[in-house]
């Protein structure tokens, strides 16, 4: 970029000096047009990617048409709205969500969590210990599931072990009252390695000093991981939290592959409730109004997990 | 209509190719709506069928298949390109699983890379009703007699010709002849007029069970409504939907009581394995661990490849003392109205279902019966049915299409129907009280029919 200055006309007289504000808003605007220069490819996308879709969703949201229609969708204000919310199947998958949430989320956190302390903690053959555990995050989702669900059937290997030990045959996806954890049991079979490694990158951000501070003065392993550990680890801890929630809520292969939403509809969580609305059924309204529910849902969630571990750190 | 057709081993790769297939056809098929007003079920340039020209320009049509897989469906291709060079057909094979879904997402936004797709016959009214479908009642307005009345019919909605009928279907009951033989259990007669009850498939199931067969009776679409809506209206408890314009379910008659009783009572008695997917059930009976599999003649190249599988075929089991009814119903071919290539996706949609008696005659291992009729007469000439394992099918199927294949229920919602119906099929073979499971299904499919009423 260059500046002009534009020179009032004088006869070899010097040029009169600037007055200093018009300067220093010179270098401001020079400032803020860089910064438009170089915030505009994420503004662009985050319009895109983000804010149209929900516009959309919003307006999808109120109207409707016949399933699958090619005719134009009439609008219909919050009606779609109130059919979800007097709809019992529907109350029930937010149930089933919230329910998966709240168990599914801690569990793969202190998990990971404790397996990123156990491998920071200088073992033999750490590095092959790291790899196995996160391979799972690396084979694709679609693949995981279809192993699990052949492992998991009441005829599959898993009962076949549990038999040579004497647990009778368990009904797992099949039974109304085991689908939930063993879908739990897949999830963190694939995140749980996966959010290891970045609260490992978190744990060998530390530095040893607060460590040999604490050992100076007595302090225990249980108490240095509660003094040290957790207060540094705070903002890896944060991200890993909010990401693994938001990835949850919006967990869907395992359902579409293995259960169909069922036993029951115990399994029929919102996002592939969402997916076969939209999909298969060929209703986007509906969808669309169930979307935003979810939106909402994880939106106060997520706002709840910032204002607890951010008060965490201003105390 | 829910073939699986995959005769070679399902391998996970085509799976995974399947699937991704389908996305980028889901991705491809997004965005590109046109937003016009409402549809006019005519795409431009419709033309009656004796007046078809080939275009003298290559043309290129996308058809996009669910009732056969790429490389089954690959002679008949290369049979039309060679009768029509100026054509080229674009076949894009998906998934049944996703075939809804990729459908609803091209179709309702119009797109117009688009032109023809299979149409799962009971879904036609349904496809009509939301503008899918092409009135080709000019365009082929002499279909009787050429294609048989089942297929027909269900090819026509509101009383317009909307789909041309390619093929249909009908089933058998397979049965392992070693796992019988342990159990001492005399061969069932190939005979139509021999017809096995449940009552009796059930207690051979149990025995041959007992001599050391694994599992005793596996139905090959285990939550399906194609094979399992026999099994109430053997009983007389009707197709599942009734009343005005069958936006009623009926599905708590003794009828569907009964019969679901039965079909718990196979998964709680250890007869048929819970959780097993419909991907799998043939490779049960494949590799020899079942007694009887209920299940399509598409499964005969498979089964009888197996050269250690010793099997044969009887009729589709009836309960005791009521009517005997099979399976029907197969694929259509529909015209997207947004296509702007009619001419030529009309000449491929006579070649496939009428021309010299139809596509069939280009598949050499076609276990389905083609809707042609001329083509049928060729269909049982068949390499598989000249297996002495396979003894009596051809008898038999002609005997079901001519006397006991009963369509799928006729509804605008046809499509929320068969869905709540999967699930529920699952949830009792799950152990769900049947009573409760029925109730259930009433109240979802009638919330979701509130909208066609």
């Amino acid at each position: 970029m260059t500046l002009t200055t534009h020179h009032p006309a004088g006869d070899g007289a010097k040029p009169p000096p600037l007055p200093r504000g018009t300067l220093q808003r010179r270098r401001l605007l020079g400032n803020l047009s860089a910064a438009a220069i170089f915030l505009t490819p994420a503004l662009a996308l985050i319009v895109v990617l983000r804010l149209i879709p929900v516009v959309q969703a919003v307006n999808d949201a109120t109207h409707t048409s016949l399933p699958g229609s090619t005719l134009p969708p009439r609008y219909v204000g919050f009606d779609n709205f109130t059919a979800l919310f007097s709809s019992h199947a529907f109350w029930s998958s937010v149930q089933q969500t919230l329910i998966f949430n709240v168990l599914v989320n801690p569990l793969q956190i202190v998990l990971a969590l404790a397996l990123a302390v156990l491998l920071t903690q200088n073992l033999p053959a750490t590095g092959i210990w790291r790899t196995l555990i996160f391979l799972p995050a690396a084979v694709p989702m679609t693949g995981s599931a279809v192993v699990w669900g052949i492992a998991l059937r009441p005829d599959g290997p898993v009962n076949a072990a549990l038999a040579s030990v004497g647990i009778h045959q368990q009904p797992f996806l099949t039974g109304q009252g085991q689908v939930l954890g063993s879908i739990i049991l897949i999830a963190s079979w694939i995140g749980v390695g996966y959010w290891m490694i970045f609260l490992i990158a978190g744990l060998n951000d530390i530095p040893t000093v607060y460590y040999e501070a604490a050992a100076i003065d007595g302090a225990g392993p249980l108490r240095r991981f509660w003094s040290v550990t957790l207060p540094l680890l705070r903002r890896p801890l944060l991200f890993v939290l909010v990401a693994d929630t938001v990835s949850n809520f919006v967990l869907f292969a395992p359902m579409q592959i293995l259960t169909d939403g069922g036993p029951q509809g115990k399994s029929n969580f919102l996002m592939y409730d969402i997916f076969h609305n939209s999909f298969e059924l060929s209703d986007p309204h509906t969808a669309a109004a169930e979307l935003l529910v979810l939106l909402v849902l994880m939106i106060v969630i997520v706002a709840v997990q910032f204002r607890l571990l951010r008060s965490a750190e201003e105390s | 209509m829910k073939l699986p057709v995959l005769p070679r081993p399902a391998r996970a790769a085509t799976k995974l190719a399947g699937g991704a297939i389908a996305v980028a056809l889901l991705v491809t098929g997004c965005g590109s709506g046109s937003g016009s007003s409402g549809g006019s079920q005519q795409p431009a340039g419709l033309t009656s069928a004796d007046a078809l020209k080939d275009p003298t320009e290559p043309v290129t049509i996308n058809y996009a298949g669910a009732a056969y897989s790429a490389d089954d469906i690959k002679p008949v291709l290369e049979a039309f390109h060679k009768e029509h060079p100026n054509i080229t057909v674009n076949y894009q094979a998906v998934p049944f699983d996703q075939f809804n879904s990729v459908l609803s997402t091209r179709l309702s936004r119009k797109d117009t890379t688009l032109d023809l797709y299979d149409v799962d016959m009971p879904r036609t009214d349904a496809y009509q009703a939301r503008g899918w479908l092409t009135d080709l009642s000019k365009a082929f307005p002499d279909l009787a007699g050429k294609v048989d009345k089942t297929s027909l019919d269900a090819a026509t909605s509101d009383g317009k010709l909307v789909a041309m009928p390619f093929q249909t279907s009908s089933q058998l009951l397979y049965y392992n002849k070693s796992l019988l033989k342990k159990a001492g259990i005399p061969f069932p007669s190939a005979k139509p007029a021999d017809r096995p009850t449940w009552e009796a498939v059930t207690a051979d199931a149990k025995k041959a069970q007992q001599a050391g067969a694994k599992y005793g009776l596996v139905f090959d679409q285990v939550n399906r409504y194609y094979q399992l809506q026999p099994l109430a209206e053997s009983l007389g408890g009707g197709s599942g939907a009734g009343g005005d314009k069958n936006l009623t379910p009926e599905l708590e008659t003794a009828g569907w009581e009964k019969s679901m009783d039965w079909y718990s009572s196979l998964f709680k008695d250890k007869i048929s394995p819970r959780g097993v997917p419909v991907a799998q059930t043939p490779d049960l009976f494949a590799s020899g661990q079942v007694a009887f599999f209920p299940g399509g003649p598409w499964w005969g190249p498979k089964f009888a490849a197996e050269s250690k599988l010793d099997f044969g075929v009887a009729a589709y089991p009836s309960f005791k003392g009521g009517k005997a009814v099979t399976p029907t119903g197969g694929w259509s071919l529909g015209l997207n109205p947004a296509s702007k290539k009619a001419v030529a996706s009309e000449i491929f949609m006579k070649f496939m279902g009428l021309d010299n008696g139809g596509f069939a005659q280009y598949m050499p291992s076609l276990a389905v019966p083609p809707s042609n009729t001329a083509g049928t007469a060729s269909f049982y000439d068949e390499k598989i049915f000249k297996d002495p394992r396979m003894a009596g099918a051809v008898e038999l199927t002609k005997y079901e299409l001519a006397h006991t294949a009963t369509l799928r229920a006729r509804t605008t919602g046809y499509v929320e129907f068969e869905d709540t119906l999967s699930k529920t099929y699952e949830d009792i073979s799950n152990g769900a009280s049947v009573k409760s499971a029925l109730s259930s299904a009433t109240s979802t499919i009638n919330q979701a029919w509130a909208k066609y009423r």
